[in-house]
């Protein structure tokens, strides 16, 4: 019994000690060891890096990025048909992470020197980087690779600008635009081929297309989580939301106090769930729910996977313009990353900037192609999503040209609770304004 | 110093117990000790996350934190949660614990199946509460649809967005107490029940005077700890509704990851600084809870 029973003891530790050990180990596709970013063939340490191939001319770039859904793993399957191609030359580990868990991560790694050679960044959040000289200028990206600028859309390119250098290339690009359910506009009696045109047409498509006895709403109207579906809005109802360049709240004019009446108005008659995420809402749309939603390309794949009837377009014009949000996503490379390396990087970002990878990229994600051959390209064009996509995305504008770092703050200490003051609380829109215009000028006087 | 005395002063109980324990104590000391002072240290400077600059402010931050509504509105809504949640899961689990206390093979089935929350992971029972609360898709707005009731969106509501958390944190959590308060339950002698029966004590009597004396120092353990996670609550608010609606539930520990991470300038010198804070209400209330039971327990 007593010999027993220490069997059972002796194994339970053994056991415990196998979960503690796998717990701690790490992931396959991260290196154990972090490469240093001076390039030292004759360093012992690089020579101990389990991922380095025992050859001295293969470049191991490890690379970070935020793709976890289906995207991803057409992304992946694009990276390891480069490795195969340059197998003896250039080998790319993937690391893929939250975008949440990658804000947090990076500048960490930056500080520690554990930074990956490539990274793919949210536009919005380079600003931040450049402020503290994180990333390198890829001015030389053209004269290295011998790519020309003329052939891809200009307004994409510029997005990863910076005072006129290039920060960041394009990996994709987007605007947000408007999916509408064909089969509950047919069943509101609308033309389910014609969406709105205007902002006063969808107000009133949104509440025909409302009926709370069976759950079924008109149009998103997202608290939190979501793009700024609002700045469509307010930009083509004449109004701004700040400059940039004064660093100056604009925020508080009569055009966008209508705007925001308007979208009050629209909460109040219950076209959208009250107090929703924009995860919910893409949720309700996909299972056939909500008439109209506003967001970006990567919800198609998820609404054709669940058999939805839509169409797509822009997010309709106002009063005084049609404009809409421009997002990127783009291949940077962290400062003190060596030469070697980032030639490595351009040569994959080269690969990545090809006609047959931005085409197959847009074909199976459906994101909007930004090369002049590609948007030419027969197929794309009459491909039922990006053929009615690409011709739009001369409306994009980008968020934040200037390159502000606090633009997260100005999203969620001002502009986002705003919206959600208005959808979900009492208070009247034009004393809404006021306080968020303030508190725009509060964050931007931390700035100056 | 020979080897013999050298041999003496290690066979010592204590210096065995020593070595022990040192492994624990390094990890303390490494991921306990080290992070609290660096904090304590920043809380006086300006930092960001990328470690740019690092500038010595004095007492600014906390000057900062004074004037800052948000902060006192995270303060608010902190105790709000403790106390709404320690409350209950205090009585539920005391009063699960009578029942399943006794020795049959029900109530040892019971104690089982009420622990599995405990062993689920929060983030993940947060994100499915979240999904089972929506008020479109979740199941209990179509329970509700179904016995005749308006459908509620719980996580929507200014008013009822923190009692969904509370709920929540308190089936996730109360397994554990219960057990706890369950095996002091078990250890009371036997005789003192016999006892009080014979002087005429009915269940409720013996409850009161003589199961929940005896409980006292389990009781103030499950209380104090209670206090303590819900005074640090984040991960249950973070997954089920990220401080909203209009931060009618956004706690100190959450405000403190939207400064020092989500939100420009990313000043982790203003979030150690309402860490700090944090710690030191912990402390302080840990502190007179404790006095309150061992004098409960002395008496």
């Amino acid at each position: 019994m007593k010999t027993g029973r220490s069997v059972v003891s002796v194994f339970l530790v053994l056991v415990l000690m196998l979960a503690i050990m796998t717990g701690c180990s790490t992931n396959d596709d991260f290196n154990e060891v972090q490469p240093t970013q001076e390039s030292s063939a004759s360093d012992e340490s690089v020579n101990e890096v389990a991922t380095e191939e025992s050859t001295q001319e293969k470049i191991t770039l490890n690379f970070w990025n935020g793709f976890t859904g289906p995207d991803g793993e057409v992304l992946k399957e694009i990276v390891n048909r480069f490795n195969e191609a340059h197998k003896d030359s250039i080998e790319i580990k993937m690391d893929v992470m939250g975008w949440d868990v990658l804000a947090q991560k990076l500048p960490t790694a930056m500080m520690t020197d554990t930074a990956p050679e490539m990274v793919l960044m949210i536009g919005d959040w380079i600003p931040q980087y450049l402020a503290n000289d994180n990333f390198q200028d890829l001015d030389d990206f053209w004269s290295v690779t011998g790519l020309e600028e003329e052939s891809y859309l200009k307004n994409v390119l510029d997005l990863g600008k910076f005072e006129d250098s290039y920060y960041s290339l394009p990996m994709q690009f987007n605007l947000i635009y408007l999916y509408w359910n064909k089969i509950l506009f047919e069943e509101a009696g609308l033309d389910p081929n014609s969406p709105p045109a205007t902002m006063d047409e969808l107000a009133d498509y949104a509440v025909l297309l409302t009926d709370p006895s069976i759950n079924q709403y008109g149009l998103a109207l997202p608290v939190k989580g979501a793009p700024q579906y609002w700045t469509s809005f307010f930009w083509n109802n004449g109004g701004e939301l700040f400059n940039l360049e004064t660093k100056e709240s604009l925020l508080n004019s009569p055009e966008n106090i209508a705007t925001l009446e308007w979208i009050d108005d629209l909460a109040e008659k219950g076209v959208s769930p009250i107090g929703s995420t924009g995860a919910e809402l893409d949720n309700l749309f996909m299972s056939g729910k909500l008439g109209m939603v506003i967001n970006g390309p990567w919800l198609i794949n998820g609404i054709k996977s669940n058999n939805i009837d839509f169409g797509i377009t822009a997010p309709p014009a106002g009063s005084e313009r049609q404009e809409v949000i421009a997002g990127s996503i783009g291949f940077c490379i962290p400062s003190g990353v060596d030469q070697a390396h980032k030639e490595a990087a351009y040569e994959f970002i080269e690969f990545w900037m090809s006609d047959e990878i931005i085409k197959e990229w847009s074909v199976r994600n459906g994101f909007p192609a930004w090369s002049h051959n590609v948007i030419a390209d027969e197929e794309v064009m009459n491909d039922p999503v990006l053929g009615a996509i690409s011709p739009l995305s001369e409306l994009g504008r980008g968020y934040n040209p200037e390159a502000f770092e606090g633009i997260s703050a100005i999203d969620g200490d001002a502009l986002w609770p705003m919206i959600e003051a208005v959808i979900v609380g009492d208070d009247e829109p034009a004393d809404i304004i006021k306080i968020t215009s303030d508190e725009i000028d509060n964050i931007f006087s931390q700035y100056k | 110093m020979n080897m013999s005395n050298i041999t003496r002063k290690m066979n010592k109980p204590q210096v065995a117990a020593f070595i022990f324990i040192l492994p624990s104590l390094i990890t303390i000391f490494l991921f306990w000790v080290i992070p609290l002072v660096a904090s304590i240290a920043m809380s006086f400077m300006n930092v960001d996350l990328f470690f740019s600059r690092t500038d010595f402010v004095g007492i600014e931050n906390y000057i900062n934190m004074y004037h800052d509504s948000r902060f006192w509105n995270a303060l608010y809504n902190t105790f709000r949660f403790m106390l709404m949640e320690m409350p209950l899961q205090i009585s539920i689990s005391l009063l699960l614990a009578v029942f399943i206390s006794r020795n049959t093979p029900f109530s040892k089935f019971t104690r089982t199946v009420l622990y599995i929350p405990v062993i689920c992971s929060l983030t993940a029972m947060g994100i499915l509460w979240s999904l089972l609360l929506d008020p479109t898709l979740g199941y209990y707005a179509y329970l509700l649809k179904v016995v005749g009731f308006e459908t509620v969106g719980f996580l929507k509501s200014t008013t009822w967005a923190m009692p969904a958390i509370a709920v929540m944190t308190v089936w996730k959590n109360f397994g554990l107490t219960m057990v706890i308060l369950s095996a002091a339950m078990l250890s009371v002698p036997k005789s003192l029940y016999e006892a009080a029966t014979l002087d005429g004590a009915g269940n409720v009597a013996q409850f009161f005077n003589v199961t929940l004396p005896l409980i006292v120092p389990a009781l103030g353990f499950c209380v104090i700890t209670n206090t303590i996670d819900s005074l640090k609550v984040f991960d249950q608010v973070y997954t089920m509704t990220q401080g909203g609606p209009l931060n009618s539930t956004e706690t100190i520990v959450q405000y403190i990851y939207n400064r020092g991470f989500k939100i420009a300038p990313f000043n982790l010198g203003y979030a150690s600084s309402i860490a700090v804070i944090l710690f030191m209400i912990i402390i302080v209330i840990s502190l007179v809870m404790y006095k309150y039971f061992i004098d409960k327990e002395t008496v």
